[in-house]
């Protein structure tokens, strides 16, 4: 989303998703985030294809292409993907199942377009009453799109 | 956890703390980085992170912290060294208050700089500084909290403290470890506050909003 100005890589009608498996300070065995991951891709989430994430895991499944990766140790594993916006609400219900169910922490990003000064996704949670902090980041918008 | 999205505490806390970075400024001229920097360098920032694009040396600035207190790979800089550097690269910079965040987006905005701007902060502030500027946000990254095993989580408290390092390099040992040193009149709260500060290599750690949070962290302690 940083430079989301330039790449457009989020659109209007997308809400992108960061799960920060580990932070804030715990960290977290890959096999954590691969219970996250398996059902994102049984929601039909789009997994960013550039995130480390991605290149261990089949995007179809959300698996770990090797089952002995989940043994491994890290000190955070961000798993990033997008979907469609009216989907966040079974995105996140489906999440909170998941949290009941692993073995560390794990924090959440929603990713969203602002639309004449208004953040699109905000609707979608305040109807469904999915709480968010009143400080977060923003992209000012002034960069140069690679295609305009 | 993206390197400050999630920094938490009240309002009136966050009120006092403020990131400001270019992104992916490889693709802008030079002359603009340098620009974006030298704008960043002129409204009191407590922490400020830089490079010399010549000689690629890193710069990073945090407030109190002085040549006498570096430690392995943790060098000082001062803002006056910042400032005579001719090859200045993008960075980042900490703010302490609004009407410095607000006078730097204006200024950012008008120096039409080209590269994309994110600002880590209390949205409705940010927001109205950009909307008083003639623009309006485009994309915005949420934090929806944590969730699991909330048990092995330190104490809210320090927790505050440590997520202004987003990554966490300031752990919560240490800050406990200070906290008493603290206490105990063995080191000033500001001196506390820079060793923090300096795990923290992004270099976003506010070291003014961790004076305070110190104190809290001690009172409340001694409280209890």
């Amino acid at each position: 989303m940083k430079t989301n100005d330039v790449t457009g890589r989020f659109t209007n009608d997308v809400v992108g998703i960061g799960l920060e498996f580990g932070r804030p300070g715990i960290g977290s065995r890959l096999s954590e985030p691969e219970k996250a991951s398996i059902k994102l891709a049984e929601l039909g989430v789009e997994f960013e294809p550039d995130s480390p994430w991605t290149h261990i895991i089949d995007p179809k499944t959300g698996k770990l292409k090797d089952p002995k990766f989940g043994k491994e140790k890290v000190l955070s594993c961000i798993i990033e993907c997008k979907a469609p916006i009216e989907k966040t609400p079974q995105i996140y219900n489906t999440l909170m199942e998941v949290a009941k169910e692993i073995d560390t922490v794990f924090t959440m990003d929603l990713i969203s377009k602002c639309k004449d000064g208004e953040i699109l996704l905000k609707s979608i949670l305040d109807g469904a009453g999915i709480k968010v902090r009143i400080n977060g980041k923003t992209n000012l918008g002034l960069g140069r799109p690679l295609i305009p | 956890m993206t390197h400050s999205n999630h920094r938490r505490g009240s309002r009136e806390s966050l009120m006092g703390d403020c990131v400001v970075f270019m992104s992916g400024g490889r693709r802008v001229d030079p002359s603009k980085r340098a620009e974006f920097t030298e704008i960043l360098l002129k409204h009191n920032p407590v922490g400020l992170s830089t490079y010399d694009s010549e000689t690629r040396r890193r710069f990073r600035y945090v407030k109190g912290w002085d040549s006498s207190k570096d430690s392995g790979i943790h060098k000082s800089t001062t803002l006056e060294e910042i400032k005579a550097c001719k090859t200045l690269g993008g960075g980042s910079a900490i703010f302490a208050n609004y009407e410095d965040v607000r006078a730097v987006i204006k200024e950012i905005v008008e120096a039409d700089i080209g590269a994309s701007v994110v600002v880590s902060g209390i949205f409705d502030k940010v927001h109205g500084a950009l909307k008083e500027a003639g623009k309006q946000p485009h994309t915005v990254n949420m934090s929806a909290e944590t969730f699991g095993r909330m048990a092995l989580l330190p104490e809210p408290k320090i927790l505050e403290i440590t997520t202004m390092c987003g990554h966490h390099m300031t752990s919560p040992n240490l800050v406990k470890h200070l906290a008493n040193e603290v206490k105990e009149g063995r080191m000033t709260v500001k001196d506390a506050a820079v060793e923090m500060a300096k795990q923290c290599t992004c270099n976003f750690f506010n070291v003014d909003r961790a004076t305070k949070l110190i104190k809290e962290y001690i009172e409340d302690a001694h409280a209890a």
